[in-house]
């Protein structure tokens, strides 16, 4: 098997170097450097190097997006895996193409990137779009900016904005009632809930709130509240893998043990969020619904695991990473409760994506200011 | 200054079980060789007078350079035997000079004994002028201060004393090893250097808190002299952060203890100390380590100083491998260029690791029960008993930065080298100041953790390097400060 992987890649090798597909070269040299770790060593002091590899985080944050990827197939039907495999093919297709032109290696970012989009996509959403929107995302949220590393903004949540701009119909009216049994292993598609079922309220039967939209829009729309139980398992519509909490929890904790993710953001910002919801609800208990209902709906969890915790869009100082959780957490209250919109994980993340620098910044000039005298 | 001696102790980085790494306390004595290379300049010292001759025949413990002008200590030959010829040898861009000793006879240990040495009753002056004649004060970061120019620091100035039991670095000298069954021999060492220094209070050991000598010491040790005992985190064995977290002076950023008056000396100096005073023997045998995985057997070797480092390892290198000999740890060590360099004085441990240069198939999913990581996503994480293998190979390719911050985490500083990093690598070395780049103690720690394999701690001393191409003022250390200073 090995031995065979490395004839091929050579014969590959050997090939391409004749043909006028020269430009692929960095294709190539990621599938090398996927099967066989390099030869390279230390050229100076420290004379040993840590086994971690981008690679294998990279890799690792895909593991712990797999059980929310399946929870999304289960509920809604193997259709989601066609919008995770598009994502990935357009999405890797733009970082090569990106990769040739700057004479670079290819960055593992995308992978991450490319599984953590579709799963904030609502599940009937049309393929194309899928395609356009991580098109979008990985051009404008990453590329320009020099690619993996050099960012602003967390390109999946870029790629969401963009889609949720353009198409709000599609991204606010595409939900599917979540299936059971066997459920989507052997079901391409659910039923879907039409968004005239979402507007005109007629929650068929009443107290029965998976019926309808996602249980934020419910809320917004009619005040109605979901089940716990059922937020908490997950089968109630959402994107495709927002609605377990639990599946989230555990993708976020194996993050967090294998010390991938920094436990401070997921915990202020959930920290932050309970509070502050708890203290909304206090205030105006018709606009801003009950803290458990909030905590385990929408896209709280999956934001504050997978998406906040970015560490290339977010802080890096952990002064920094504890005000940006706080931060996201009163802002998420805030969109929910008071804007037009049902959801308002991604606006705070991106938001305060544009201050990540700043807040680093105040805190290093603290942190150091006995050097600035 | 930048005061982070508080939360110094928590910081820096355990390395765990390394293979390569266990040492038995017997320590073995290699024959010595044919010829020994004995350079003028060893340890902390300047290149001293050559006294001999093309020819002559020297005892082993003769001195055969001194010089009582400048800062230096005085070298003795290790063998009896003739001189046979003298060999200029690079290190780094300087040219040394050596003295080689041809061996005339078996394998002889009895040596020239230095004269009024013999007992521990000794004044201040005698004490000084024994360690002075042994070359015992060459020893240290910054040498051992004597009625001679031996240091920078004057015996006047000296205000604390610490004695390094650390070797929390990977493939150093276990300095604990040596005490055992040598308490008293230690405890005597430490009270003639306390007379030298003419210190009564400020005294301080530090200790592995894990060594099984511990009790033992404590018990050895009288009232005045404090043992500090702390866990075998890298990189608290070094003199700058030794001499923090033990009498909780700070040091200035980029200088040496003794800018403090702290003069830092390692468990083995005390010991020559001893063996100088009370038994009139010069500095001419070393105890070094073997360490690293590219041994066959890890062990502790009393060495002649001037044996060729060739003859040192000789049929214990595993075969069938590409090697790097490093001269001190993994982390800080220098690679040997010419195996036929030979073991200075102030040489405490020879390191081999393996050049691996292998192409492991699908690393990246390797369950890892034996993988040296900071990180928590190898097994080796979980079990920590387990054995891990030290490695050359980056293990990775080179990456930007993710701001992962892993770096940050375990620099014992609490510093930010990625950003000196990018900055150093814009030409922004001026701004890095402004946050913090010059209190780097330049442990490497940020170089080995990053995931991105950057070579962190490379762009640093880049950076520094460039300011001082742009007249900041630079912190010259060692021989090099006496120069600048126009003492030497």
């Amino acid at each position: 098997m090995k031995g065979l992987i490395r004839k091929s890649l050579d014969l590959c090798y050997g090939w391409l170097e004749k043909s006028p597909l020269k430009p692929l070269k960095p294709l190539l040299n990621a599938a090398d450097g996927f099967f066989f770790r390099g030869a390279e060593v230390t050229e100076a002091a420290p004379h040993l190097r840590d086994g971690i590899n981008l690679k294998r985080m990279f890799i690792f944050v895909v593991f712990a997006a797999m059980p929310s990827a399946l929870a999304g197939i289960y509920l809604f039907g193997w259709r989601a895996l066609w919008v995770i495999l598009i994502s990935y093919v357009v999405g890797l297709g733009l970082e090569v193409v990106f990769a040739a032109v700057r004479k670079e290696e290819i960055s593992e970012g995308a992978f991450v990137t490319c599984i953590l989009f579709p799963l904030t996509l609502p599940p009937n959403i049309p393929l194309w779009m899928v395609g356009v929107g991580i098109f979008m995302g990985i051009l404008f949220g990453k590329e320009v900016f020099g690619g993996t590393g050099h960012n602003i903004f967390n390109p999946a949540l870029v790629s969401r904005i963009f889609l949720y701009i353009c198409f709000p119909a599609v991204m606010t009216g595409n939900w599917i009632r979540p299936m059971e049994g066997w459920g989507g292993f052997i079901k391409y598609s659910g039923d879907l809930l039409s968004g005239e079922t979402l507007i005109s309220a007629s929650l068929p039967q009443a107290g029965d709130a998976v019926t309808a939209a996602t249980p934020l829009t419910d809320f917004k729309a009619t005040g109605e509240l979901a089940p716990l139980w059922d937020l908490f398992w997950g089968n109630v519509s959402g994107s495709l893998g927002e609605t377990s909490a639990i599946l989230i929890l555990l993708g976020g904790l194996f993050l967090i043990i294998t010390r991938i993710a920094d436990w401070r953001i997921p915990l202020s910002y959930i920290g932050s969020f309970v509070i502050f919801a708890f203290i909304f609800h206090g205030i105006n208990p018709e606009k801003f619904a009950p803290v458990g209902f909030q905590l385990l709906s929408g896209g709280l969890l999956f934001g504050a695991f997978f998406m906040a915790t970015d560490p290339v869009s977010g802080p890096f100082t952990k002064g920094g990473r504890w005000f940006f959780g706080i931060i996201c957490g009163l802002l998420t209250v805030l969109i929910r409760g008071v804007s037009g919109y049902a959801e308002g994980v991604m606006f705070a993340i991106l938001f305060m994506n544009i201050f990540s620098s700043l807040i680093d910044e105040l805190v290093l000039s603290y942190r150091y200011k006995e050097f600035r005298r | 200054m930048f005061s982070a001696s508080k939360s110094m102790v928590k910081r820096g980085y355990n390395f765990g079980n390394l293979q390569g790494a266990n040492f038995s306390g017997t320590v073995e004595t290699l024959p010595l060789p044919d010829k020994v290379i004995i350079p003028l300049k060893q340890g902390f010292s300047a290149e001293t007078q050559c006294l001999v001759k093309k020819g002559d025949k020297v005892r082993r413990g003769q001195i055969i350079g001194r010089d009582d002008h400048t800062y230096s200590s005085p070298v003795h030959a290790s063998i009896n035997g003739v001189v046979e010829h003298f060999e200029t040898f690079m290190e780094g861009h300087e040219p040394h000079f050596g003295v080689v000793i041809r061996r005339e006879h078996g394998d002889e240990r009895g040596f020239a004994p230095i004269p009024g040495a013999g007992s521990p009753d000794k004044t201040r002056e005698d004490i000084s002028e024994i360690l002075y004649l042994a070359g015992v004060t060459a020893l240290g970061s910054t040498g051992i201060p004597s009625f001679h120019h031996t240091s920078d620091i004057d015996l006047k100035d000296v205000k604390a004393l610490v004695v390094n039991g650390l070797s929390a670095e990977p493939f150093s000298l276990p300095r604990e090893l040596l005490l055992s069954g040598k308490i008293k021999e230690f405890t005597t060492g430490l009270h003639l250097l306390m007379k030298l220094f003419d210190l009564s209070e400020n005294i301080h050991v530090a200790l592995n808190k894990e060594a099984t000598v511990v009790k033992e010491l404590g018990n050895a040790l009288k009232k005045n002299i404090t043992l500090h005992t702390f866990e075998n985190r890298y990189p608290l064995d070094m003199d700058e952060v030794v001499t923090e977290i033990t009498t909780g002076k700070k040091v200035p950023d980029g200088g040496t203890p003794s800018e403090v008056g702290v003069v830092v000396v390692g468990i083995e100096e005390i010991l020559h100390v001893y063996d100088a005073v009370v038994l009139g023997k010069p500095l001419i045998d070393k105890i070094i380590s073997l360490g690293g995985p590219g041994f066959k057997n890890n062990k502790l070797l009393i060495v002649a100083v001037g044996t060729p480092i060739e003859w040192a390892i000789l049929g214990n290198i595993e075969e069938g491998m590409e090697e790097r000999i490093l001269v001190g740890g993994a982390m800080r060590g220098k690679p040997v260029e010419i195996a036929a360099h030979p073991v200075e004085r102030h040489f405490s441990s020879l390191t081999i690791l393996e050049e691996n240069r292998e192409r492991e198939f699908l690393y990246f999913l390797k369950p890892g029960f034996s993988v040296l990581s900071y990180s928590r996503e190898f097994l080796s994480a979980f079990f920590k008993k387990t054995v891990r293998k030290a490695q050359t190979n980056i293990q990775g390719e080179s990456r930007p930065c993710i701001f992962c911050s892993y770096c940050e985490d375990i620099c014992p500083r609490r510093l930010v080298p990625h950003v000196y990093s990018k900055m150093v690598a814009f030409g922004l070395a001026e701004e890095a100041i402004k946050y913090g780049m010059e209190a780097c103690i330049e442990c490497g720690l940020c170089s080995f953790a990053c995931p991105s394999k950057i070579p962190l701690l490379e762009n640093i001393m880049k950076g520094k390097k460039e300011l001082e191409k742009r007249g900041r003022w630079s912190h010259p250390i060692g021989l090099q400060k006496l120069e600048v200073e126009g003492k030497l």
